[in-house]
């Protein structure tokens, strides 16, 4: 027995694994902030990595550039002829847009769940374990930067933000497997559909729905938007199109699979939504 | 002397270049299902471990793996864990090879391996990954290790130059304090 605890090594080993699972433990809590010096490291490897991101982008931008220059003509043809409907939606859309304001403006209601504000942010990092799909971007509490909100590019949205630094936050993807990774969505069929996007397959490369009613008419192409009733984030903002419909063992409820609209790679510039109103206080007035 | 400087600035730029890998090489260039994995600062450990000091190695991996876990996925202790503990075991692995090229080729990867298969087994416990073992090996393991593979035979050649340099310009001013 003596012998066994002169075995230095052995101890150590043992007393690192003691302190490795009390610190997996310490980390794994719900947390709503990190502790400072989490914050500081990340910020210090942040302005790091913000260095390097530039050079980066510019590359990838340059080349981005040619492709989209040998495209060119194919591309002018298909919006050309997109261009006479795009004149009338939008002459649709200024009208509606002053509709409802007055109808608004008529029920003494300035803000709904769809209103929010934004914050322009960069990519300056990726997560290369692929484990959880995370980004880092360049602004963080000082900026007015929360955790869970919204993030979307111009095509839809990517994700939410997962922990929140001094100058630099971590935005967590739709992509990522994970338990807690949880989106409450409006499938727009003839009325508003809800869900649940409860996970990502990997193999196929889509977000899954599940608990859809049995009875809910949902069909390939339709539109899923973030619905605005989880607390968390706007409604409104677009996700992506129903890819396949398929009930589950039972036949009691049916899963979706969604094509998400945003590219979840090359991404340069994300915007951050800030939701100006939660639920509760809309339902308490 | 002041060649060693340049050690901690190599860990940071391969800290850096790894951070933006992703991002910019999708891998779905190869193949959809593909998942790559640069760890090319890992190797950089290795290099440092068996080409100039064990010691610095070991220091290199424990504060490299804090940083990840802080910066990348805010769990502490997964790589805090596997990089000192891989680096450890090649330390002694290499303690009775010689340290060519084609060897500490094959070392490399046996412990880029190991930590994957680490990190594979630590996520599944904690219910964070829901691979299955088929599509890891086929599908993640496989192409990580062809791609650092890659990397490890375009840099091997200059960075063992660089470090037994070091080590021999260390060796020699010991040797003067020494008379």
């Amino acid at each position: 027995m003596p012998q066994f605890f002169k075995n230095k090594r052995l101890i150590i080993l043992l007393s690192g694994i003691i302190i490795l699972v009390a610190l997996i433990g310490f980390s794994l809590r719900e947390r709503d902030q990190l502790s400072w010096p989490e914050q500081f490291v990340k910020d210090t490897a942040g302005f790091a990595q913000m260095v390097f991101a530039k050079p980066a982008h510019l590359v990838s931008n340059l080349v981005e550039n040619m492709r989209d220059l040998l495209q060119t003509y194919e591309e002018n043809k298909i919006l050309k002829e997109r261009l006479d409907e795009y004149a009338q939606i939008k002459v649709k859309a200024d009208r509606l847009e002053k509709e409802n304001a007055e109808l608004k403006a008529l029920i003494d209601k300035e803000k709904d769940l769809a209103s929010f504000t934004i914050h322009h942010a960069s990519v300056i990092a990726r997560d290369q374990d692929r484990w959880q799909e995370t980004l880092t971007i360049d602004k963080g509490e000082v900026q007015g930067i929360k955790k869970d909100m919204a993030v979307i590019t111009a095509n839809g949205m990517i994700g939410k933000i997962k922990s929140v630094g001094k100058i630099t936050s971590t935005v967590q993807l739709l992509s990522t497997v994970d338990r807690t990774n949880r989106t409450h969505v409006a499938i727009q069929g003839e009325h508003d559909i809800y869900g649940l996007i409860e996970g990502f397959d990997v193999e196929k490369q889509q977000l899954i729905i599940k608990q859809i009613p049995a009875e809910e008419k949902v069909e390939k192409g339709m539109d899923v938007i973030t619905s605005g009733l989880a607390n968390v984030f706007p409604k409104g903002l677009y996700i992506g199109k129903i890819e396949k419909v398929e009930p589950d063992q039972y036949g009691l409820t049916q899963t979706a699979y969604v094509k998400p609209a945003a590219n979840f790679y090359n991404l340069e510039n994300v915007i951050v939504v800030e939701r100006e109103m939660t639920a509760s206080e809309e339902s308490g007035e | 002397m002041r060649k060693q400087w340049w050690i901690p600035v190599l860990v940071i730029i391969f800290f850096c270049v790894e951070s933006q890998f992703v991002n910019f090489i999708p891998t779905r260039l190869f193949s959809q299902y593909w998942i790559v994995v640069p760890r090319f600062l890992f190797l950089l450990l290795i290099f440092i471990t068996i080409y100039y000091d064990k010691k610095l190695g070991l220091i290199y991996a424990l504060i490299t793996g804090l940083v990840m876990d802080i910066v990348f996925i805010d769990i502490l202790g997964i790589y805090l864990f596997w990089y000192p503990v891989t680096i450890y075991l090649v330390s002694k692995l290499m303690k009775n090879w010689h340290a060519n090229l084609f060897i500490v080729a094959f070392v490399s990867l046996l412990a880029i391996t190991l930590v994957e298969f680490g990190i594979y087994g630590v996520f599944s416990i904690l219910q964070i990954a829901n691979m299955p073992l088929k599509f890891f090996v086929f599908h993640r393991l496989f192409p990580t290790l062809g791609a650092n593979l890659a990397f490890y035979i375009l840099f091997s050649y200059s960075l063992k130059k660089y470090f037994t340099r070091l080590r021999k310009i260390r060796s020699e001013e010991e040797g003067m304090f020494q008379s």
